[in-house]
């Protein structure tokens, strides 16, 4: 994907405005390529905890169906994976483990907090001692969708947050590369798309 | 370089060695967060042991710190699936320790909630069977006719799965207008239901040869390790809480208890308490549960409803302070019995509150059972058993 | 008849409310639950279980034993010392003692002598503490994961209106610097 990267861009000296916006052109359509792939191949893992696994298998299921959004294809193991969805409670036993599945989970990884206890502990915030208080505290976080369990419509709601915040912010390997060209790039440069989050865009994107 | 000889007589003394294979807490067949360590021989099951607790949530504390109509929703997040019924053996629990009288029609709504989630119990548990058999598509119908039982449930209390409905005392409000109409378009729907599943799963050939005699669990066993529910009365046992120790209304319901005896609508399939029983009992509870909901849903239109909403419901004091004692009340859920030991000591808050989940009892004899089976056949036993880890864990 | 076959080791026992006990003692818990499954025809442990005391001396360790034969519970206490909670385990009796006696020993830590295997079956194997007494103070950290206290004393600092824990909140952070300088362009 040497198109993406910031330093490759600079070094492609214009010969005239012509042929920056040619290249503009490309650089974009093909950002946008590879975002619509991304977004609506979204490839969930089962990793149903508690009460919100069934939430979740019923989203899966025929009345919300969130194949239709591309995200139907649970994969058991997180060698597959692109999202986790932590549906249920965390507790300390489990917690190394969910630690162990996100890192096992190859790049480009999202997660998804579903259900108030892996926002924050949930109804086991006073007087659980061996809940985890929120999931953001083993593994980072990209969504959080509240509710206990949140309805089905809430958890595809956070699966189109989510498509929002990758086409906003790519992947994390998209920013490694981001930071490290901007570390050398001259003053004034412009790069396109990657710098600064777009604008959220209201209702997700046209399905 | 010597090439390895296939012939099986040279074969003979080649040593298998003995693997433990961790079927661990995330895994798609293991009905939640149920870790299983398994010593195998090959593809034999020499031993195993269930590690439990990854889904620890400290109910039993929380009992003990919040006041008595404050842990009814912790009651809906043990047996996550089947939370109506939670909720009504730990209101029977407490009314037990006050002595209230509901209403007798609030009694018959309750009954009704109960085998109505029965009933989407019982549909997700042959899904999820059917599921881990490889079969998705009873998977898929069981969930439609369970949104449409969560549909009718949501519509009186708000929630889909985890309802807060029943209260100590009664119910927190009445049912809606017409409500007892959709629930007979349901249970009309789901008499043609059962036989399309048991046409999909229970007598189909290949469920057949996976589960019949498997995981044979016999009465003696039963009774060792105090498996309650359909694990009892697969492996012949008569006995079932709502018959036999009854509470509530439901002296008043006519229904038969289905017990296995290895002759099941005429034919010889599998052995006495094996997985195949375990399922094929669940069919049977789901008509009974349609017939009592039928029953429950005639009487509710019989009886008048309150002139005061209120009214629905017992009346309680704003803060309960049960009199010091104790109660240990059971009562029969899908999955066996659960039962409520209180201990009060006038206090608004519980001195002791004791959740006896029947998966925590029914899970802890897989080690016996599933000897010298497959491992395919293990998933095929945990499936039967039919646990629900919020209730294990607590 | 318990009384009868045990005589003094029976301590009380309760017929009347709702749920009848009888009291032992400790030294005649397996007698009494042998008693039981064999003379009273009670063929499955239903449940067993510890409470804690109110003035902290004493653990009392209740079963429920079921018969399905003669229809009725046999429901057996007897008070354990708390320091040194110490009984006899009914696993060679029922299979079924075994894990509610592991579940008993991770949240009371009573020991049960003759069982398999005492080990912590629903909190983490190396758990400090026994949650269910009425004297346990929750972790503020397990490996590294901030605990309750911790979380709810973030809580009230940022003035979440969430009911304080117990002890006193710490001390409110000073005031924050002045913010750093712009960076330019993201580099650094």
């Amino acid at each position: 994907m040497e198109i993406y990267r910031a330093s490759d861009w600079n070094a492609m000296k214009a010969a005239s405005e012509d042929q920056d916006v040619a290249i503009l052109l490309r650089v974009e359509l093909l950002r946008k390529l590879v975002d619509w792939g991304r977004i609506n191949s979204v490839w969930p893992m089962t990793f149903g905890l508690a009460c919100c696994a069934i939430e979740m298998m019923a989203t899966a299921a025929t009345r919300f169906d969130m194949d239709r959004f591309g995200a139907g294809v649970f994969r058991a193991t997180p060698r597959q994976s692109d999202l986790m969805i932590v549906a249920g409670t965390v507790n300390y036993k489990m917690a190394h483990r969910v630690k162990r599945l996100f890192d096992e989970m190859p790049d480009p990884k999202w997660v998804m907090a579903m259900g108030a206890c892996t926002v924050g502990g949930g109804p086991y915030s006073v007087h659980g001692y061996h809940v985890v208080q929120g999931v953001d505290l083993i593994v980072p976080v990209d969504v959080h969708v509240p509710g206990c369990p949140p309805r089905p419509e809430a958890v595809i709601e956070g699966l189109f947050r989510l498509q929002e915040k990758i086409v906003a912010h790519g992947t994390p390997q998209q920013r490694r590369w981001m930071h490290e060209a901007m570390a050398g790039a001259p003053k004034g440069s412009e790069v396109v798309g990657l710098s600064a989050p777009a604008p959220a865009k209201s209702g997700g994107m046209e399905v | 370089m010597n090439p390895v000889s296939t012939k099986i007589e040279d074969l003979r003394d080649v040593r298998t060695d003995e693997l433990i294979v961790n079927m661990g807490p995330q895994h798609p067949a293991t009905h939640g967060v149920l870790r299983v360590v398994v010593k195998t021989d090959g593809e034999v099951v020499l031993d195993l042991e269930p590690h439990v607790g990854n889904l620890h949530r400290c109910k039993e504390r929380i009992g003990e710190n919040v006041r008595y109509g404050q842990f009814m929703p912790y009651t809906d997040r043990m047996d996550y699936l089947a939370a109506m019924n939670n909720e009504l053996c730990f209101a029977l629990a407490v009314e037990r320790l006050l002595g209230t009288q509901v209403p007798e029609r609030t009694q018959y709504i309750r009954v009704c909630m109960a085998e109505l989630n029965r009933i989407a119990s019982h549909l997700m548990s042959i899904g999820t069977y059917g599921l881990d058999m490889g079969a998705i598509t009873p998977f898929l119908y069981a969930f439609r006719e369970r949104e449409t039982a969560l549909d009718l449930m949501e519509e009186v209390s708000g929630g889909r799965m985890l309802y807060h409905y029943i209260r100590i005392g009664g119910i927190a409000q009445d049912i809606t207008e017409g409500w007892t109409d959709r629930c007979r378009a349901l249970m009309t729907d789901m008499d043609r239901r059962i036989v399309e599943y048991n046409t999909l799963l229970t007598w189909n050939k290949i469920f057949i040869e996976r589960t019949a005699g498997v995981g044979v669990l016999d009465r003696q066993t039963a009774f060792d390790w105090a498996i309650t529910g359909p694990g009892l009365r697969a492996a012949g046992v008569d006995w079932d809480v709502r018959r036999d120790e009854p509470y509530t209304i439901y002296p008043e319901l006519r229904f038969e208890v289905p017990v296995g005896h290895g002759n099941a609508a005429g034919e010889r399939v599998g052995v006495l308490g094996d997985c195949w029983h375990r399922h094929y009992i669940r069919m049977l509870e789901m008509e009974q549960s349609v017939s009592m909901v039928r029953q429950c849903l005639d009487k509710i239109d019989i009886l008048p409803p309150p002139d005061n909403p209120d009214d629905v419901s017992a009346r309680m004091p704003k803060l309960l302070r049960p009199p010091p004692g104790e109660v240990y009340f059971r009562a029969e859920n899908p999955r066996g019995e659960l039962a409520f030991y209180l201990q009060s000591d006038g206090d608004v808050n519980p001195w002791r509150l004791r959740v006896r989940g029947p998966s925590f009892c029914n899970i802890a004899v897989l080690g016996t059972v599933s000897r010298g089976h497959l491992l395919a056949d293990l998933v095929a036993i945990i499936g039967s058993i039919d646990i629900v880890l919020g209730e294990v864990d607590r | 008849m318990l009384k009868g076959r045990l005589g003094d080791d029976v301590l009380d026992i309760v017929q009347e409310g709702i749920h009848p006990f009888v009291r032992v003692k400790p030294s005649a818990w397996r007698a009494a639950a042998e008693f039981a499954r064999d003379g009273l025809g009670c063929e499955s442990l239903h449940d067993l279980t510890a409470v804690d005391s109110k003035d902290r001396t004493v653990l009392t360790v209740i079963c429920h034993l079921w018969s399905f034969h003669h229809r009725h519970w046999v429901n057996l206490k007897a008070d354990v010392d708390r320091a040194e909670p110490c009984i006899d385990s009914l696993q060679p009796l029922w299979n079924a003692a075994d894990w509610h006696e592991r579940e008993c020993w991770d949240m009371f830590g009573v020991r049960f002598e003759g069982h398999p295997n005492l080990r912590r079956i629903l909190c983490a194997e190396d758990w400090v503490g026994f949650p269910l007494r009425k004297d346990y103070e929750m972790p503020s950290e397990y490996h590294g994961i901030p605990g309750i206290p911790v979380m709810r004393a973030r809580d009230t600092e940022v003035g979440h209106c969430f009911p304080p824990v117990k002890k006193e909140a710490p001390p409110k952070p000073a005031a924050p610097a002045a913010p750093p300088p712009a960076a330019t362009g993201g580099a650094s």
